[in-house]
């Protein structure tokens, strides 16, 4: 009962936010709008894909059963990161909980009340948009109403899996290292156990589905469906619930559905139990981070070093002539940046991020190789994903780039320099450093595939612009739509502000790739053939295409980034 | 030095400045009093340049506020009641940051910054990162950096929370120093005592208005209460208007009934 009651005020909390003046009705309306509009998109991409799938004779069905393998284990990664990431702030961090700990709140329901917020608020996105891919599959299979009783039952039952064991993680680093440790920790941890996830993923092997040289006798993927590489792995429980109501052919053994409900009641027992043996001392310790740093330093002869470079720096700094504004600030926040870890295991999810782009990039290449997917189409394919990566890396490090500066903004705010020229000068900072990144990823996977090096040339070419263009989108609607209360940078991109920069960056990408076929597709010919087959208007056409492909990106940053200033100019501190 | 004229602030349909107008003189420490919620910061914030005003006009040493911003923020510092910095930067650090934002010379900003700092009884934590910081070295750290520029003005608000009693009494100190050089001081408080014994003129705000404004002579004046304490004619001033209903709620909706 004091579980819900605790729960109670959260759901209020949340109920309430429609009359904050940073959510509203209006926004929280056109928040929902645009949620289902993406759920609806998703779930006809979907039916489409699926479709498609099921239709390969005599392989289809057997596919589709990988298929469903591959997209459970995938929604277990990210449901395992991210509630490893929520963890360290629900148990060890959040503002309310000191006030809790000091009244007579029973463990359990601490625990029940702290773990369904940390389930939910990590958890409520992945289950949400990865819902209309199994009601699609479905729809495919013309399955029956038990099929879609059990992808619902499903679905919260693998958002809780990962839930408990972040608590047990949670509670056991706590216990055993201070507050700041343990979030880092926690942080790498979660990326760890992603990679590890994704090298199952490998295991699936999906390319071998589309190798000619490499496809397995139907008989051999028969038995492969049947055998799962991850048997002991809950994602493998769920895919066989969900694939016993969708088709007789490859049936697992035993009740799966039964096997994931118990494995998650007796994980949710166990986690309860390692809260209440360690939960007072991992909190406890957790209070305790704070405030002995500046004794140990003062005190530790390893300080001396620090001091002494100190004292260089200020030398440096007396050094003649005057500082200016935009440099001061592109050095306060590399300085921010190298000293507070949690933004370097920001580099750690990327770095985790392109080694998945890379090494999936196997899949593209069979299919290039295998003749399904022609040498103009591997080019596009390649621009296209090196895009995506740029729309993902610029939501992590451009959009929270204001709302990082967090309270201490009024600094900035107070500063006599226009709002334009501090948001101009970050977005330098940040285009240079993640276009080259970009750019690099692009440019070697072009040339695994083969493309040559004009190609690659017009890869990076393409890709440049658009990453520094999809950096200043993101840095302006990260100043459009602040958050300077949330310190995680993570947290700050899911709110309206980060869902329109994802929409309007896939978008961009989207109007960029197509833009630039023409103008590509031409200059291949003319390399090819030494002519284009087209006449004089055409060419200009294509000319013109190229131009804007080039341009687009950059207009369409400058602007955000113009408007962002301009709201924070108006607004300030209330932005 | 400041001049405020018809100043109004809306957010939705409650006004939280109705119509203010004052001024501040050069070389004078205004104070700015007011129960909670009476608009005083969001006053102080609107002349700082970090909100902007519904309606009416600010001017700073004859700058618009809205039309000249950068020169009235030139020659301003803010110190806001919660001390909010960089905490993964040093204390030294933070006053290059502050030198840089205002163009200053490097080496003005090295050798004023170190001076600052041993004002404050800062220097020896010259290189300790701002997040192993206490409050009240925190608020004396932001004092170090708003003075670093020698601002014309310097809006002050709630200066003595967290200072243990030797701060406070620094803090006493540079305000009156800074008026002794030329400057103004415009600061908030809640301590009657501080208001008394450091600011020339007083202004008494309630419920987004000034109920009363003057020197201490005046302000008994208008309470008529000759002799009487500023608690005391604080509390006269503002019960009153207590006990009737806030005219702010809803008051954005009043002008096209």
């Amino acid at each position: 009962m004091i579980a819900l009651h605790l729960l109670r005020a959260k759901w209020r909390s949340l109920w309430n936010l429609r009359r904050s003046a940073q959510m509203g009705p209006k926004r929280l309306l056109a928040l929902v709008v645009m949620g289902t509009l993406v759920w609806v998109g998703i779930l006809a991409v979907s039916q489409w894909f699926l479709g498609r799938v099921v239709a390969i004779e005599p392989i289809g069905v057997v596919m589709l059963r990988k298929l469903l393998e591959l997209v459970v284990l995938f929604i277990l990664s990210i449901l395992t990161v991210s509630n490893l990431i929520a963890a360290f702030s629900t148990f060890f961090l959040a503002d309310d909980l000191p006030a809790l700990v000091a009244r007579p709140v029973p463990a359990n329901a601490l625990y029940l009340a702290r773990s369904c917020e940390n389930c939910l608020y990590a958890s409520w996105m992945t289950v949400t948009f990865s819902a209309p891919f199994f009601l699609a599959a479905g729809l495919v299979m013309h399955a029956p109403a038990s099929y879609h009783l059990t992808w619902l039952a499903v679905l919260p039952l693998l958002a809780v899996i990962p839930t408990t064991l972040a608590v047990i993680v949670a509670m056991l680093l706590g216990r055993v290292l201070s507050a700041r440790r343990t979030r880092q920790l926690l942080m790498l941890l979660a990326t760890v156990v992603f990679t590890v996830l994704f090298v199952l993923f490998r295991q699936l092997e999906p390319e071998r589905f589309v190798d000619p040289e490499e496809r397995a006798p139907l008989l051999d993927v028969l038995s492969q469906v049947q055998s799962s590489p991850t048997p002991w792995l809950p994602s493998a429980w769920a895919a066989d619930a969900l694939w016993a109501q969708l088709s007789p052919v490859g049936q697992a053994m035993g009740h799966p559905l039964l096997r994931l409900l118990t494995g998650a009641l007796a994980l949710v027992f166990v986690a309860g139990w390692v809260f209440r043996a360690l939960f007072p001392t991992a909190f406890s310790r957790a209070q305790e981070g704070q405030g002995r740093r500046l004794d140990e330093r003062r005190s530790s002869a390893a300080a001396r070093p620090r001091r002494e470079l100190a004292a260089l720096a200020r030398a440096l700094a007396a050094r003649g002539g005057h500082e200016r504004p935009t440099r001061a600030l592109a050095r306060k926040d590399l300085r921010v940046f190298l000293r507070d870890t949690t933004q370097w295991t920001q580099m750690l999810l990327l770095v985790a991020l392109v080694a998945i782009y890379v090494v999936n990039f196997s899949y593209i290449r069979s299919a290039g190789d295998s003749g399904i997917i022609p040498r103009q189409g591997l080019h596009f394919i390649n621009l296209s994903l090196g895009g995506f990566v740029a729309v993902a890396v610029c939501v992590r490090f451009s959009f929270p780039a204001i709302s990082l500066e967090g309270r201490a903004f009024w600094i900035v705010l107070r500063a006599p320099i226009p709002m334009h020229e501090v948001l101009r000068g970050k977005w330098r900072s940040l285009a240079l450093p993640l276009s080259s990144l970009i750019a690099l990823l692009v440019s070697v996977t072009s040339l695994w595939l083969g493309s040559g090096p004009l190609l690659t040339a017009l890869a990076v070419l393409t890709v440049v612009p658009l990453t520094v263009g999809l950096c200043g989108l993101a840095l302006g609607l990260g100043a459009r739509f602040p958050r300077f209360h949330i310190d995680n940078a993570a947290k700050i991109a899911t709110g309206l502000g980060g869902v329109l920069y994802m929409l309007g960056g896939l978008l961009l990408l989207l109007t960029v790739v197509l833009l630039a076929v023409a103008p590509t597709l031409g200059l291949m010919q003319w390399l090819e053939h030494g002519y284009i087959a087209r006449d004089g208007l055409w060419r200009g056409l294509g000319v013109l295409a190229g131009v804007i492909a080039l341009a687009l990106p950059l207009v369409v940053g400058h602007i955000a980034v113009a408007r962002g200033a301009r709201h924070l100019q108006t607004h300030g501190i209330d932005a | 030095m400041i001049v405020v004229q018809d100043l109004h602030k809306r957010y939705g349909d409650f006004e939280a400045i109705r119509g203010l107008s004052f001024h501040v003189r050069h070389g004078e420490v205004f104070g700015f009093l007011g129960p909670n919620g009476a608009g005083k910061s969001t006053t102080m914030r609107i002349i700082a340049g970090l909100i902007q005003a519904t309606a009416g006009q600010v001017r700073v040493d004859g700058h618009d506020l809205r039309r000249e911003p950068l020169r009235a923020k030139a020659i301003t510092s803010f110190i806001p009641d919660r001390p909010f910095l960089y905490e993964k930067l040093t204390a030294f650090e933070m006053l290059e940051l502050q030198g840089g934002l205002h163009g200053l010379a490097r080496a003005e900003i090295a050798a004023r910054g170190e001076a600052l700092l041993r004002r404050f009884e800062l220097h020896e934590w010259s290189d300790g990162l701002i997040e192993s910081f206490s409050h009240g070295m925190k608020q004396r750290l932001v004092f170090a950096t708003a003075l670093l520029p020698r601002p014309r003005l310097l809006i002050v608000d709630e200066p003595m929370v967290g200072l243990d009693p030797r701060g406070a009494r620094l803090v006493k100190a540079v305000l009156r120093e800074q008026c002794e050089a030329g400057a103004s001081v415009f600061l908030s408080t809640h301590t009657m005592e501080v208001a008394q014994e450091i600011c020339d003129r007083i202004a008494i705000l309630s419920r987004g208005t000034i109920a009363a404004l003057g020197t201490m002579d005046e302000l008994r004046a208008q309470a008529e209460e000759p002799g009487s304490s500023l608690e005391q004619i604080f509390l006269r001033l503002t019960e009153e208007a207590q006990q009737q209903p806030d005219p702010r709620h809803g008051a954005a909706e009043e002008p096209s009934k």
